[in-house]
């Protein structure tokens, strides 16, 4: 793709930086500075002892001590890469089930009542069954987390499937494209929107549910250094470790996810409310 | 690398959804040579006859054969386009992808089919908006990127279903002068579906009607109106008139009988047809085959058909194809060299000549029997009774309007557009307007007027011929076959085969009328019992003439010029002795 700058191109481009900026000023950089702001007020003001509400400058003093020594990173990466690897697993393993969902009229009854009873699961309870079956290695936290998603994202294919647009199929069928190009410029872009949808519940869930996992025993994770500040009772390093692990979760949603979705989905126009 | 598409006897349904089974597509056979429209109700299967035609749906009888340089080919050795009622678009690729989407299964290098990509973009007018994506682009912007995706890939045929239906008539309007114009510059085939009589009658060199759910062509109409078209064009306006009346005789479950009729006449005509061409014996090679278009219904489709059936044709040293039209394009055909030879009536004829298309009458076939006819219960005695009422007529240029034109001239009433308020059509609409009581009178040829006697719901107000006899003490016109001077002039004898065969037929039907009307008499005129086909053999009698000799012709000029001096309706200047081939 050749990227053509013309005069107007770029006026346009700076405007709509500045409009942009203008946006994160307002909606995400304000309110956080006014958060901030009340924590610092409340914890200056002394009214809470110091041990229940660390000031804010030590709770991100540690959290910077904490990365500059490489503990803090080591743990978070061991997280952010079972949660990303389960999802990858889960993502691609109920690809051919959904989509043998959404084809067959007869797997899709046959497999529905099972996809309720995997539904209501509660994500502890795979961990438990893991750990008793695994133990404490890699393959329990890769599996609780991955049969927890499994059918979250079958569900994803399978009415992805259901809702393809029939009528571009016969389109494709008379302009007598080959199976790769159905797949590539047919089925997939109409089954991303509801992907990017799903993706976002499954991270969301895969957070949570690797958190508890890791509190379980393991000796790693940031679970593992909230537990062990729990049993510390230093709320100073549970507010650390939070906000370190909520950074990384932000930088992965809007710095990756939405990016990606926004590339993806810029063949829609943006719908816009009132002015 | 002309192809050409030929759909035969289509058939084909779906399951209901309760356990039967829903018709859709009756025996439908459409020809695709040029830029062919096929119109039909809203829901008549017109999309399924274009889906079985790309090959989407397996059909349930009958045939799609493919031809290129008149030889059969198979479906995937053809190109085939499609542009659908909505776009179909591929909403996440850019115009030039969806445009170069049906080009990767061409064997062309990157560099051509881009090339190819940006060329019908402008032919199309959107080189501009080759990298938008088309939910940005209007609807009409969008159902052209689906327009220039079907003309890149250089198709053989294109199918379009309505592409323009759901646009503002502006955008439409634009888009289909465009399509005219792409078309006659490519001159590719098109089968062009739509509900848009106008539309047809503006784009379409042939037009099908189709009648509703089960689909079957009710009529197929040559456009005559030469290109460049306009869609402002009065011609335009009165053809798409002439299609909604047929259109009109699909729907109303009054005509669905009557309309049976004209339907298996249509398949009997086709039938004819096809064994002219399939029973070609050694030989027979020798003899002059010549194409004859005819009205298949009524009185002229019998004599035809007696003439194939009894092989007389063959026995005089000719081969007759008929091409089965009705009564007005079978005229039309002639005069537009479409078949070499075709029913014309006189004053037609002298209409004709008047304006340029000289044409000549070789052979009798029979008698210009038309009648008004009134509902058996209505108050009107006269034809003064009827002034200013809604009357219905063939169209125009048929032998019914001008015998009834010439009358009221005769008889000093003016010009029977003024005089009633005339509703022209083809016959079986009429008769369905006037079974709702939309019309108070319906100007028919003889065609269906035995049907319609023999229910008794109908009376006959005026006989045309008794009106002709009392006012010049001899016989109405005879209709008669026409062809053009120079092909009579290279096929002398052929012609005079063709009159004696014809000759022959009227003899043996005057012998046994009753009995060839109970062999031919429901599937040619509907007629259902032994009561019905006795009144109609009455009536039939004396319909048909083998006279061709010196007085008969003076007669009937005679009978034009009387036609000529009664008025200004028929023009003067020209001699009726010209339009008779001795």
């Amino acid at each position: 793709m050749s990227v053509v700058w013309e005069q107007g191109q770029a006026r346009d481009w700076l405007r709509r930086g500045a409009e942009y900026s203008t946006d994160v000023l307002r909606f995400y950089v304000a309110p956080v500075l006014a958060v901030g702001l009340a924590w610092y007020g409340i914890s200056a003001a002394g009214w809470v002892p110091a041990t229940l509400l660390p000031s804010p400058e030590r709770v991100l003093g540690r959290v910077v001590e904490a990365a500059g020594s490489g503990v803090l990173t080591a743990h978070l990466a061991l997280t952010v890469r079972r949660v990303v690897v389960a999802f990858a697993a889960a993502l691609v393993a109920s690809l051919p089930v959904g989509a043998a969902m959404g084809f067959s009229r007869g797997l899709e009854r046959l497999l529905t009542p099972w996809l309720v009873v995997a539904l209501s699961i509660p994500g502890l309870i795979w961990a438990l069954i893991t750990l008793l079956l695994f133990g404490l290695s890699e393959l329990t936290v890769y599996t609780a987390i991955g049969a927890g998603l499994l059918p979250m994202f079958v569900v994803n294919w399978w009415q992805g499937v259901k809702a393809l647009d029939r009528d571009l199929l016969l389109m494709a069928r008379v302009y007598r494209a080959s199976r790769w190009r159905v797949a590539w410029d047919v089925v997939l872009p109409q089954l991303l929107p509801q992907l990017f949808a799903s993706a976002r519940y499954g991270l969301a869930w895969g957070w949570k549910i690797v958190v508890v996992i890791e509190m379980l025993g393991f000796g790693n994770g940031v679970g593992y250094l909230l537990y062990e500040s729990y049993h510390l009772f230093s709320m100073e390093r549970v507010l650390a470790w939070t906000l370190a692990f909520l950074s990384v979760m932000l930088v992965l949603e809007y710095g990756v996810l939405a990016p990606v979705e926004r590339r993806w989905t810029r063949w829609r126009p943006r719908v816009t409310f009132g002015g | 690398m002309a192809v050409l598409v030929e759909v035969c006897d289509l058939v084909k349904g779906f399951p209901d959804g309760r356990g039967g089974w829903l018709s859709v597509l009756d025996g439908v056979s459409v020809r695709v040579d040029g830029l062919v429209c096929v119109l039909g109700p809203s829901g008549c299967g017109k999309s399924t006859l274009l889906n079985v035609v790309a090959g989407l749906e397996p059909s349930d009888g009958g045939q799609i054969r493919f031809y290129r340089d008149g030889h059969r080919v198979e479906r995937d050795e053809v190109r085939i386009g499609y542009v659908f009622q909505d776009p179909r678009l591929l909403n996440w690729r850019t115009v030039e992808e969806n445009v170069e989407f049906g080009l990767h299964s061409l064997p062309l290098p990157a560099a051509a089919r881009k090339a190819r990509v940006r060329a019908y973009l402008q032919l199309v007018g959107l080189e501009d908006f080759a990298r938008q994506f088309p939910l940005f682009l209007s609807g009409g912007m969008r159902q052209r990127v689906g327009l220039a995706r079907a003309l890149a890939l250089e198709p053989d045929v294109v199918l379009m279903d309505e592409p323009f239906s759901k646009l503002d008539e502006i955008t439409a309007r634009e888009l289909r002068q465009e399509l005219l114009g792409i078309q006659a510059r490519l001159g590719q085939r098109i089968l062009f579906v739509t509900h848009n009589p106008a539309e047809a009658a503006l784009l379409g060199d042939r037009i099908y009607v189709l009648s509703g759910r089960p689909a079957r062509v009710v009529a197929e109409v040559s456009n005559p109106i030469p290109k460049p078209r306009h869609a402002e064009a009065p011609e335009v306006a009165a053809l798409a008139r002439d299609i909604v009346g047929y259109l009109g005789a699909g729907q109303g479950a009054v005509s669905r009988r009557t309309f049976l009729v004209s339907g298996m006449a249509w398949v009997v005509g086709a039938v004819v047809a096809g064994l002219g061409s399939s029973v070609w014996l050694p030989g027979v090679w020798a003899q002059a085959r010549v194409e004859v278009s005819v009205a298949a219904v009524g009185a002229t489709g019998l004599l035809i058909r007696l003439v194939k059936d009894l092989g007389l044709d063959r026995k005089h040293g000719v081969e007759l194809h008929v091409v089965p039209l009705t009564v007005a394009d079978a005229e039309r055909a002639v005069v537009q060299g479409r078949v070499p030879v075709g029913i014309f009536n006189p004053i037609s004829a002298v209409r004709a000549l008047a304006e340029g298309h000289a044409l000549k009458l070789f052979a009798p076939f029979l008698l210009n029997h038309n009648f008004l006819l009134v509902r058996a219960e209505s108050p009107y005695r006269r034809l003064e009774d009827l002034r200013g009422k809604r009357v219905g007529s063939l169209s125009k240029i048929s032998g019914t309007y001008n015998t009834l034109a010439a009358i009221l001239y005769a008889k000093g009433l003016g010009d029977p557009e003024r005089y009633f308020q005339l509703r022209f059509g083809e016959a079986v609409p009429l008769i369905t307007l006037m079974e709702r009581g939309d019309l108070e009178a319906v100007a028919l040829f003889e065609a269906h007027v035995s049907r319609l006697l023999a229910t008794g719901r109908y009376r006959v107000l005026l006989e045309f011929n008794e009106e002709f006899r009392r006012m010049t003490a001899s016989d109405n016109l005879f209709i008669a076959l026409a062809a053009k001077p120079a092909w009579l002039e290279a096929n002398g004898t052929t012609a005079r085969q063709i009159r004696a065969a014809l000759a022959e037929a009227v003899g043996a039907f005057r012998q046994n009328p009753v009995g060839f009307l109970e062999r031919y008499g429901r599937e040619i005129f509907g007629l259902e019992t032994a009561a019905e086909i006795q009144l109609a053999a009455r009536r039939l009698r004396g319909i048909y003439t083998a006279r061709w000799d010196r007085a008969f012709l003076d007669r009937q000029i005679r009978q034009l010029r009387l036609v000529q001096a009664r008025g200004d309706f028929l023009p003067s200047h020209v001699s009726p002795e010209e339009v008779f081939w001795p």
